[in-house]
């Protein structure tokens, strides 16, 4: 039996691997097994068909973008093989499983397997609302945005008025407020999906990522 | 561009959070970059995910994994920064 092309695997501390394994749907057929890691053991997600070109770069988008549609099937499966499960972990292989848009609904399945602690990650955003904000590495985060010239009154709108996005690979819940600055800058605060403690703040253009997916 | 990411890698302490600082406002300051869409979206990923490097080793690896698909991918650039 030929193994699939490709061999993808995913873990938790966010890093990714895409290695090249045979060359079993040539330059067009892309077959991809995903891994997802959890706590040492490596899960096997299944196998994935993108039509895209042969390298490494186009692949990596297609893991990335795909339209794959994950269930939560995948992740009883997984989740029965480990010895305790991360609230975390299940959002991020949620996201791994190619969900494009992280619902509510599949934010409560995971508090519900992994017995309400996930709830934390449902309401990170307003967490991140607290009257005095949050860092997560003291000062790191509050530094960051002081030699950017973003204010907390600024981090603060952007968490209640900005899209929401979910970044597996760096496990941060993104909040994005497009055109928030008068030079038409976007801006960017990137939080803790756990305790809602700010990560780091961005301006710039361009800042929403592939990999980002949006939440509900 | 790879020139500058290799000095990066080549620099310590407050240079190198210099050099960064330098790449990460060159990208988030530039409506469009002047390479190819897949390097640009490549360049756009490394200065977001430099934010969340919190040791050396990470930013290198960061960097290295970077340099390396442009690298396969084919640098087409039009200018340096």
């Amino acid at each position: 039996m030929v193994p699939d092309e490709w061999k993808y695997t995913f873990n938790l501390e966010g890093k990714e691997n895409l290695e090249k394994v045979s060359d079993k749907g040539g330059n067009t057929t892309q077959y991809v097994q995903m891994n997802w890691e959890v706590k040492g053991e490596t899960i096997d997600l299944g196998t994935r068909v993108y039509q895209t070109n042969n390298n490494e770069i186009n692949v990596g988008v297609a893991v990335h973008g795909g339209n794959y549609q994950g269930s939560p099937g995948w992740w009883q499966n997984a989740s029965g093989k480990v010895d305790e499960v991360y609230p975390e972990a299940i959002v991020v292989g949620f996201a791994q499983a190619g969900l494009k848009s992280l619902t509510k609904q599949v934010i409560n399945f995971a508090d519900v397997a992994a017995g309400s602690q996930t709830a934390n990650v449902v309401s990170a955003g307003e967490n991140a609302l607290v009257s005095t904000f949050q860092y997560d590495i003291p000062g790191h985060g509050a530094e960051r945005l002081v030699q950017r010239g973003i204010s907390e009154k600024m981090a603060q709108t952007a968490i209640s008025k900005g899209s929401k996005y979910f970044d597996p690979k760096n496990g941060a819940i993104n909040y994005i407020l497009e055109g928030g600055f008068s030079t038409g800058k976007d801006l960017l605060i990137g939080t803790n999906p756990i305790t809602g403690a700010i990560k780091t703040g961005i301006r710039g253009t361009n800042l929403v990522r592939l990999r980002m997916i949006p939440i509900q | 561009m790879i020139n500058e990411l290799k000095k990066i890698l080549s620099e310590k302490g407050d240079t190198r959070k210099v050099l960064i600082h330098n790449f990460q406002n060159y990208i988030w300051n530039s409506d469009q970059l002047p390479y190819d869409n897949e390097i640009a979206e490549l360049l756009r990923d490394l200065a977001y995910d430099l934010d969340f490097c919190e040791t050396d080793s990470s930013i290198n690896e960061e960097i290295e994994v970077t340099i390396q698909k442009i690298q396969k991918f084919g640098l087409n650039e039009r200018r340096e920064f």
